[in-house]
C-alpha cells in the first residue's frame, strides 16, 4: 500500500529528472523538451516531491548515470495555471504529478522556472 | 525532402551543393544530401576526397554531425520510457536543416545553422533556431510531421505562437522570418 497523499504547499520543491544527453541546451539550461511526451506537451508530468525524496534517490530511479535533476517550486508551477498533486506509489512514495500542460508555450515556461540541482 | 523547396524560395540562385561521384566532384544538386554523399565532402575544390577523414568544418556540418549522432541516445534515453529518435525523424530534420541553410546561403546570408538539436520524447527531434526577431522551436515527430513554437520578444512581454502539421516550406518561411 502506498502512503497517503499529502497536501502540497507553494513552497514545496519538485524534482524532475533531466537527461544530460537530451534535456540540456548548449548554454546548460533546461530545454522545453523536458516537459514533453510522445512529441507533445506532457499533460501528466511525473516529478518527485523533494521533502519525501533526496537528490540521490531521485537520480537513482533512472537506473543508470547520465542524469541530473531539475528543481521546480510548486507555487511557480501553479502560477502557470497547472495543478500539482502528490500521487505516491508503492515504488515511489514521493511521486507527484503536474497536470494541465497542453501547450508548447507552457513547456517553455516550465523550463524557464526549472533550476538545475 | 521536397527538393524544390530551395528553388521555390530563391529560383535564380545558383546551386552550390556538390555531390561526390566515383571519387570526384560530380553533378550539381540542391537536394538534401544523403549520409553517404555528406561524409567525404571537404573544402577541397577538386581531387579524390574519398580517403580524407571527414571533420566538421562549419556550424552547418557540425549541426548535421550532431543530428546523425542523435539516434545513439537509444531507447528510454529520458528515463521516462521514450523511444529513441526514429530514422524518419532524423531524415526529416536533416532535410529541414539543410533547406534552411541553403535558403540562407542562396540569399547571400551565409549559413544559418540551428542553435540546438535535441531528441524529442516519443521518437522525434526538436530543432531550435534563434535570431534577432525571436526564436523558433520546430518539432519533427517520429513520423516526420512538423510543428512549431515561435517566440517573439523577451521577459513578460514575450508572445507565443504554435501550430501543428505544417509543410516544410511553411516552416522554412517561419524560420527565415526569425533569423532574418
Amino acid at each position: 500500500m502506498p502512503i497517503p497523499p499529502i497536501q502540497l504547499v507553494d513552497d514545496d520543491l519538485l524534482y524532475r529528472r533531466l537527461a544530460l544527453s537530451g534535456h540540456i541546451t548548449p548554454e546548460g539550461n533546461v530545454a522545453s523538451n523536458a516537459f514533453k511526451r510522445d512529441g507533445r506537451p506532457d499533460p501528466e508530468i511525473s516529478v518527485d516531491l523533494a521533502r519525501l525524496s533526496t537528490v540521490e534517490a531521485s537520480l537513482a530511479r533512472a537506473g543508470r548515470p547520465g542524469f541530473c535533476l531539475g528543481e521546480l517550486k510548486v507555487g511557480d508551477v501553479r502560477a502557470l495555471g497547472l495543478n500539482v498533486t502528490h500521487e505516491p506509489t508503492d515504488e515511489n512514495p514521493s511521486h507527484s504529478c503536474i497536470r494541465g500542460n497542453t501547450h508548447r508555450e507552457t513547456c517553455t515556461k516550465l523550463a524557464d522556472i526549472t533550476r538545475r540541482v | 525532402m521536397d527538393s524544390t523547396a530551395v528553388e521555390l524560395l530563391t529560383p535564380d540562385a545558383p546551386s552550390i551543393v556538390q555531390s561526390v561521384t566515383s571519387g570526384g566532384i560530380g553533378e550539381i544538386s540542391t537536394s538534401c544530401p544523403s549520409w553517404k554523399s555528406m561524409s567525404p565532402v571537404t573544402n577541397q575544390a577538386s581531387g579524390n576526397v574519398a580517403d580524407v577523414p571527414y571533420k566538421p568544418e562549419s556550424p552547418i556540418t557540425d549541426a548535421l554531425e550532431r543530428l546523425l549522432r542523435i539516434e545513439e541516445v537509444g531507447p528510454n534515453w529520458d528515463s521516462y520510457g521514450s523511444m529513441a529518435p526514429t530514422h524518419l525523424a532524423v531524415m526529416a530534420a536533416h532535410c529541414l536543416i539543410w533547406a534552411v541553410h541553403m535558403a540562407s546561403v542562396n540569399a547571400g546570408r551565409g549559413s544559418d545553422a540551428p542553435h540546438s538539436i535535441l531528441p524529442l520524447p516519443g521518437g522525434g527531434i526538436q530543432v531550435e533556431w534563434r535570431g534577432e526577431a525571436g526564436n523558433i522551436e520546430v518539432e519533427v515527430s517520429s513520423e516526420g510531421v512538423l510543428g512549431y513554437l515561435l517566440t517573439r520578444g523577451s521577459g513578460a512581454t514575450r508572445e507565443f505562437e504554435e501550430r501543428d502539421s505544417l509543410s516544410q516550406l511553411q516552416i522554412i518561411a517561419l524560420v527565415r522570418s526569425v533569423i532574418g
